[in-house]
């Protein structure tokens, strides 16, 4: 039998065998040091910054580790690291992805056609695989960027048996600004102070252990957590006030995996894991004022307010999946999966004033809600040859979810096509249904931390989507390759927070302000990639919209907030020779959408006015373009290792990209104001492989 | 928290970001027409129309138009409709629950709109009124609703109040009405959010024309009955209820000003619970008004904007469907006293 290394349950990495096996739409696998470092940004290469890059997907905020995947809304995607589900991934409040790019083996991106063995989320897939460490030798890199620093290692423990795979990152910035600041007076003075603390830390660990050929053991495990603190101070003699607010957040979780190879035609993958994503935001803010009247009474009121937003979701799950390719021309995948959920948000608040020790205002607030979940997936699914030419994919995937009273159960049908028309073209297509128990509770369109997850509830149903792809894939003469993709996509029971002028949604009645609408989009992927030994190029275009029915905002369809029209991607790297690479990407999109007033409406009797807004997210901020360019230069060093110098530059000339927008007057005429932060940023990193 | 993070994000904008300037696509475009009719409230259902004209418009004159058609349908049949002048008609033909109502309106000067509504039936319920003493006095009134209350439906519910101030000198009584939309917090355990959205927010309020009042209130959805029963409260502190006034001041030998008559005056407080019943384009409407007003955070862009309803296609406004009906009255002292 063939030993288990070379044998995979999941995806098939060669190019060729990919075209003949696989029948799959939308997937864009990215190999682990394929993400280079001209997805970059203040010095480490990010995947989902990868991703954002490709058609179809939008990236919400700039910076941000947003997805918003063929008119999704950014919490439907469904990321798992070696299986394991994660509910946040951002460090730096999206500046980095919670994926090191130092241990990932590949990454694989699904956008449509998803296979029967994954469901529970709408839009994307993205399935990121740690590498398992080197079973005969020690190897690793360390490398240092302008704000984080990262370590990584892997070597046989037993050789040949055990392997392990270790890789941390952590900021470097708040030590040294610690130690400076221990040198470095305020200047601010006695009476004003602030102190700000900023880091963020992770780490994956991997251990594989070889029982046979075919078997084998690995436990996946992954902690990160990032911590924002402000605080300030006011002395005067009359006053004094102190606020201060923190900010925590970060994910625990770990696997435990066994696959077995019972022969070259069947093999399963049995696993068990924990999840838990918590965030917490502590706010306290006092205050004392005394005063002195004409008479010389003195009187004191102080202020007090405190407020704790905890969020916390964990899952328990386990699973088995087997692939079994016995029966000539049909390969069976088949397996299931039961999670237990445990959702657990909470909030407590209080304020106070008094004067002379006298309670004017004594207020306090407790809000919390405990949901337990039980969710069951069975799946099967069936890859049929016919023929030379014909590649079918039929799947169901059953869910089920019991929360809150009340039982859910959904199919969700699957089913692809693969025409291998000649040898260099093919026809593809898909059709899939999936289903989503888990719900984001966010009243503002920031990509909050301490943002809720719920469960589906009795008032609060399951969202669905069913997608259908068309499309094609030609090998071009001169190493070119064309693939186009059209889509349309329908989203059911889709919800939008309705409560006003509040950053933190309420908790213990959040059903009530979810109003439930539809969704649908529909569009074009063009992407042509040129690769060869020096060069790859590729050139990705758009054309898709994306509409939301919300009836009690509107009475018809309207532009969804990322609606992006058009989307240009053009990037590309050239190896000079071993020691020099240049590279560029110039990424372009049309403007997100935003509301504002479109018509006024003069009353003759009182010669007033009021405004008038044709429908939400009736304007397009400005297009969105950006150039990003660097270069690596490698060397070795005399140790014999490799070193790596980056230099890259975000948003090289510097245009400031709209984020938010409004209405204003200017000169007399109705225009609009668009408000952008982030310039130019210049990167610079050096690595060391070992 | 609240109060604090909205000037925090204006300010961390104001310091750290550029701005940009653009043209508004569309905003020199045609003029539409704006329809605005409420129905079910009064025996009189009023019509108004103007022309809205884009921001930019290159015409500054937005109420020149010529109205080339105007029905109005009451389940299929067309209503005798009466002008005022071309901005605003009625009808007195007879509107009552379960109705469909159809508007169309051509012009030469706007595309042709057409909106449609169903009016709701009159709601009927019931109420159970009770006193809570202590730091924070209000009065309870529990709803109980006949009938079946989907989780869709849409109420406004407003608590109104009718002051007597009579004289035991014969004067001619005064009497006025308050409405106030019901607080449905206990302030003793109310969060700092809902205290400061209470008092510093205005709440929606119902304003039809040809209806005597301005109906202030709070916006219910039939997710907030349980079993068809609601209960909402009304801040309310005792005043005084007797007491006397001086009159007829005249000055006397030490040179000050005494009173030379008395009078006894008493106030007389009853309370009474108006449910409005609204059509799901009224309330759309409605809410998207009042988030116009009072949504911060969605004009700076920072949460999904909710202002932006219409039901009339081709145009901007609303048909929508209310229908109202009121508790009995219920003396205050009568309830403080048991």
């Amino acid at each position: 039998m063939a030993p288990i290394d070379t044998l995979d349950a999941a995806i098939v990495r060669d190019e060729k065998t990919i075209r003949e096996t696989v029948t799959q739409t939308s997937i864009k696998k990215i190999e682990g040091d394929k993400i280079g470092r001209n997805f970059a940004v203040l010095g480490s290469p990010d995947l989902i910054k990868a991703l954002q890059m490709l058609p179809g997907v939008s990236d919400g905020s700039e910076l941000s580790s947003g997805l918003y995947v063929r008119g999704g809304d950014g919490s439907d995607n469904l990321y798992l690291l070696d299986g394991v589900p994660m509910y946040q991934i951002s460090h730096v409040l999206g500046l980095f992805s919670s994926f090191n790019t130092d241990v990932i083996e590949d990454a694989d991106f699904y956008k449509g056609g998803f296979p029967a063995r994954f469901a529970g989320r709408l839009s994307s897939v993205v399935d990121v695989g740690v590498r398992e460490g080197n079973f005969k030798e020690w190897h690793g890199n360390a490398s240092l960027g302008l704000i984080d620093g990262h370590f990584q290692i892997e070597g046989p423990l037993i050789p040949g048996k055990t392997s392990i795979n270790f890789g941390v990152r952590r900021t470097w910035t708040d030590i040294v600004k610690s130690v400076a600041m221990l040198f470095i007076k305020s200047d601010l003075g006695q009476e004003v102070a602030a102190k700000t603390h900023y880091d963020f830390g992770d780490f994956n660990l991997k251990l594989v252990h070889k029982f046979s050929p075919v078997s084998k053991l690995s436990f996946s495990g992954y902690y990160g957590q990032d911590l924002l603190k402000l605080a300030a101070m006011v002395r005067q003699e009359d006053m004094k006030e102190d606020f201060t607010f923190d900010l925590k957040w970060g994910n625990v979780l770990g696997t435990l995996a066994w696959d077995r190879l019972f022969s070259e035609s069947l093999d399963m993958h049995a696993f068990a894991y924990y999840t838990n994503y918590s965030a917490r935001m502590k706010i306290i803010l006092e205050g004392l004022m005394e005063e002195v009247d004409d008479e010389g009474n003195k009187s004191t009121t102080s202020l007090h307010m405190h407020e704790n937003n905890l969020s916390r979701i964990y899952d328990l799950g386990a699973g088995v999946n087997f692939y079994d390719k016995r029966w000539s021309g049909h390969h069976l995948r088949f397996g299931g999966s039961g999670v237990f959920h445990t959702y657990d948000p909470a909030r407590d608040e209080s304020f106070s004033v008094l004067m002379n020790n006298t309670p004017m205002l004594n207020t306090s607030d407790a809000q919390s809600r405990h949901y337990l979940g039980g969710e069951l997936g069975l799946y099967a699914e069936d890859e049929i040859t016919l023929g030379r030419r014909w590649r079918l994919n039929f799947g169901l995937s059953n869910a089920f979810l019991i929360v809150d009273g009340k039982a859910y159960y959904r199919p969700e049908p699957r089913a692809a096509f693969k025409f291998m028309a000649t040898d260099y073209l093919d026809f593809k297509g898909s059709f899939t249904t999936m289903n989503q128990f888990a719900h984001i509770v966010s009243a503002s369109y920031a990509d909050m931390p301490v943002d809720m997850w719920m469960p589906s509830t009795s008032r609060v149903k399951p969202m669905s989507s069913n997608q259908v792809v068309l499309g094609g894939t030609l090998k071009l003469p001169q190493n070119l390759t064309l693939d186009v993709e059209a889509f349309y996509k329908t989203l059911n029971h889709i919800y939008e927070y309705a409560e006003t002028n509040t950053m933190m949604p309420k908790i213990d009645k959040w059903e009530d302000v979810f109003e439930e609408g539809i969704g649908r989009a529909y569009g074009l992927e063009f992407s042509l990639e040129y690769k060869t030994d020096n060069l790859n190029a590729a050139a990705y275009y758009t054309l898709s919209k994306a509409e939301r029915l919300f009836k009690t905002f509107y009475y018809t369809w309207y532009p969804a907030k990322n609606d992006n029209r058009h989307k240009i991607t053009l990037m590309a790297s050239y190896f000079f020779n071993r020691r020099f690479e240049l590279y560029a990407a110039w990424l372009y999109h049309t403007g997100n959408k935003f509301t504002g007033r479109s018509a006024v409406v003069w009353d003759g009797q009182y010669d007033s006015g009021y405004d008038l807004y044709e429908s939400p997210n009736n304007y397009s901020l400005p297009p969105y373009h950006r150039l990003d360019a660097g270069f690596n230069w490698h060397k070795k060093t005399r140790h014999g290792y490799q070193s790596t110098t980056t230099f890259s530059v975000y948003n090289a000339y510097n245009h400031v990209n709209p984020m938010l927008g409004m209405i204003t007057q200017e000169d007399g005429r109705m225009v609009g104001l668009a408000y952008g932060v982030f310039p130019i940023i210049p990167t610079l990193s050096f690595a060391l492989k070992f | 928290m609240k109060k604090y993070l909205l000037p925090i994000i204006i300010v961390i904008l104001g310091l750290s970001s550029c701005e940009e300037y653009f043209e508004l696509q569309g905003s020199e475009g045609e003029p539409k027409m704006f329809v605005e009719c409420y129905a079910g409230l009064t025996d009189t259902t009023y019509i108004k129309l103007y022309k809205a004209m884009p921001v930019n418009a290159k015409r500054s004159n937005g109420d020149d138009f010529n109205v080339q058609k105007l029905d109005f349908t009451i389940n299929g049949s067309k209503a005798g409709l009466t002008e005022v002048d071309k901005t605003f008609y009625w009808t007195v033909d007879p509107i009552s629950g379960g109705d469909k109502l159809a508007i169309d309106v051509q012009t030469k000067e706007a595309a042709p709109v057409h909106a449609s509504t169903i009016v709701p039936p009159t709601p009927t319920f019931t109420t159970e009124v009770s006193y809570i003493s202590g730091s924070t006095p209000m009065f309870r009134f529990h709803l109980k609703m006949d009938g079946h209350i989907a989780p869709t439906d849409r109420f406004g519910i407003s608590i109104k109040e009718h002051v007597t101030i009579s004289y035991d000198n014969g004067d001619e009584p005064q009497s006025y009405y308050e409405n106030s939309s019901p607080v449905t917090l206990d302030i003793s355990t109310a969060s700092l959010s809902d205290i400061l959205m209470a008092a510093l927010m205005p709440m929606p309020s119902i304003n039809v024309t040809g209806y005597p009042e301005t109906i202030e209130c709070a916006f219910y959805s039939g997710e907030d009955f349980s079993n068809g029963e609601i209960e909402v409260a009304s801040l309310f502190t005792p005043t005084e209820m007797t007491w006397e006034e001086y009159r007829d001041w005249q000055e006397g030998e030490d040179g000050n000003y005494w009173p030379t008559d008395t009078v006894t005056v008493t106030r007389t407080d009853s309370l009474s619970v108006t449910v409005v019943r609204l059509s799901d384009e009224c309330y759309g409407y409605m809410n998207a008004l009042y988030n116009q007003e009072t949504d911060i955070m969605a004009m700076l862009g920072l949460s999904p904007a909710h202002f932006a309803y219409t039901n009339v296609s081709g145009g901007y406004g609303v048909l929508g469907g209310l229908t109202l009906a009121s508790s009995p009255w219920f003396d205050a002292m009568d309830l403080i006293n048991n």
